[in-house]
């Protein structure tokens, strides 16, 4: 555990270190997220200069969503993301031959080993779109809400990243998969709205197959004082189980494994 | 000339063949291009509902019609992205494709069109199931289902031109993602993407009128869910010819300028 940490904090350096090289592409990545929250915040306005509440949403707290799902999509730009397509690629090539010989935790490995340092950017203009929504909202935020927000992010980030660990593992496999990606991206999109304003078909895809319901909605609501703690403690439940399901596919993915051109 | 379509009717044959290999892949591909319509559907039939019934004329039977037409659209909307032109430019992918006997818009506008081919084929049966899903309202008439047709050709092949024109900057400078994203961000909100026409604010449609964006995109719904006059729907059959001549010109304009800086990176 503690080497493993040791060895993050080295990647992190390196990966730091190796994109303050091109300072040109952080006044870029700046435009490019501003680019998107703009137009995310033009729809907001569009859709409330119609009505005061959105299948029970008003303005400010579906903005303060909006702001937790930008920070998850920059943690998946920023880290999971890049981590998976290395690891997809070292599949497709054979290199991930060079993860398995080193004496570290394989799975540790593949998911520290990359980091695009100028998408935290998403992270933190989402953090402030929600901030910018709870001041309007007018909202006292308890401590220990503070808290109980923190962890169902976590939780949040933590599904995401299995989610996206355990299509990967389609790779050993299946050595084509981008498409599956693809698809997954565009449901996962659907986070952006609150999971109870859709259908009963879609909200079953996004509870159950792609669960951003958890990942967003439930931290949404605990932030915004709609806490909930039975869709807590399922959110909780759901991503120790899909911790474990990914730990077994994993698991199984390494017999399976057997190189690329050896 | 008979020699040339010869080589294009050739070319999209074998490309289609090509495509229909990945059947799984596409299938995935085209499941998830539906779900983005759908959350635009749900915000504004919820929004419709809160309204009582209808929002800028529009019901919620019309809001299903419009994203349901909006999945074939959209995947006629598809052409070579810039990113895929500069790509090619920063790598020297262009290269190879120089010394061919065509110009390389012509491999790629047939691999486009088989694209169509084999993306409505498989539409088919995911638009049926939609139809199921949502219950649309569309009046249907064939004059409107033959102007349809007419527009969502065009539109492609105005988008198309249109977009291979814009790759042409990255003959100039390969900082080109900052350029292409901000173009694309005001395609989502002008074109119909995101939020049909009609629902955006006054100043915004008349903004939206004399771009190209709507034209490639909203005009064909439109014409197919019976929001247009028949003389509006020949104006617009009209602009789109516009947009596709001026996207011609500035195309051929770019490459011939471009080509001469073209220093083949890498190869």
């Amino acid at each position: 555990m503690r080497r493993s940490i040791v060895l993050a904090w080295q990647y992190l350096r390196l990966a730091v270190m190796n994109e303050l090289q091109y300072r040109i592409n952080f006044v870029i990545q700046i435009f490019l997220t501003a680019i998107s929250l703009v137009t995310a915040l033009v729809v907001l306005s569009l859709v409330y200069a119609q009505t005061d509440s959105l299948g029970g949403w008003s303005r400010y707290e579906l903005q303060a969503l909006l702001g937790i799902y930008t920070i998850l999509s920059g943690v998946v730009r920023t880290s999971i993301q890049p981590n998976i397509e290395r690891l997809m690629t070292d599949i497709q090539k054979g290199t991930f031959d060079y993860v398995l010989v080193k004496p570290i935790d394989a799975q540790v490995q593949i998911s520290i080993r990359e980091l695009r340092v100028w998408h935290c950017i998403d992270i933190v203009a989402g953090a402030a779109i929600l901030l910018d929504a709870l001041f309007r909202l007018e909202v006292s935020v308890t401590f220990g809400e503070v808290l109980l927000f923190g962890l169902t992010l976590t939780l949040g980030i933590v599904l995401i990243y299995t989610l996206w660990l355990l299509m990967a593992c389609i790779a050993f496999w299946v050595i084509r998969v981008d498409n599956i990606f693809e698809l997954f991206d565009n449901i996962a999109s659907a986070g952006r709205l609150p999971v109870d304003i859709y259908p009963r078909w879609m909200r079953i895809i996004l509870t159950y197959i792609v669960p951003m319901a958890f990942a967003v909605t439930v931290p949404a609501e605990v932030i915004i004082g709609r806490i909930n703690l039975t869709n807590v403690g399922i959110q909780a439940a759901v991503t120790l189980g899909f911790f474990l399901v990914t730990r077994i596919v994993w698991n199984k993915a390494m017999v399976r494994y057997s190189g690329a051109s050896a | 000339m008979r020699q040339f379509w010869e080589i294009y009717r050739k070319l999209i044959l074998t490309s289609t063949l090509e495509m229909l290999q990945y059947r799984l892949g596409n299938l995935f591909w085209l499941l998830g291009m539906v779900f983005e319509p759908m959350i635009y559907l749900v915000m504004w039939s919820a929004l419709a509902t809160e309204k009582g019934g209808s929002i800028a004329g529009y019901t919620a039977g019309n809001l299903a019609a419009y994203y349901i037409a909006w999945t074939l659209v959209r995947q006629w909307n598809i052409a070579l992205t810039p990113y895929g032109f500069e790509q090619r430019v920063r790598e020297g992918g262009l290269t190879p494709l120089l010394l061919r006997p065509l110009h390389p818009f012509h491999y790629d506008l047939t691999s486009f069109i088989a694209m169509r081919f084999v993306g409505t084929l498989y539409w088919i049966p995911i638009g049926g199931a939609l139809w199921w899903l949502f219950t649309p309202a569309f009046p249907g008439g064939w004059v409107t289902v033959g102007i349809f047709c007419v527009s969502l050709v065009l539109s492609f092949l105005m988008r198309f031109v249109l977009v291979y024109a814009l790759g042409m900057v990255s003959f100039w400078t390969t900082r080109v993602s900052a350029i292409f994203n901000l173009y694309f961000a005001v395609e989502t909100i002008l074109s119909g993407r995101l939020v049909p026409q009609a629902l955006l604010p006054e100043w915004a449609q008349q903004i939206a009128n004399v771009l190209p964006f709507r034209w490639s995109f909203g005009f064909p719904i439109e014409v197919i869910i019976g929001k247009l006059t028949l003389p509006e729907m020949v104006l617009g059959l009209g602009i789109q010819l516009g947009w596709l001549a001026l996207a011609t010109v500035l195309f051929v304009v770019g490459w011939n300028a471009g080509i001469k800086r073209y220093s083949a990176v890498g190869a």
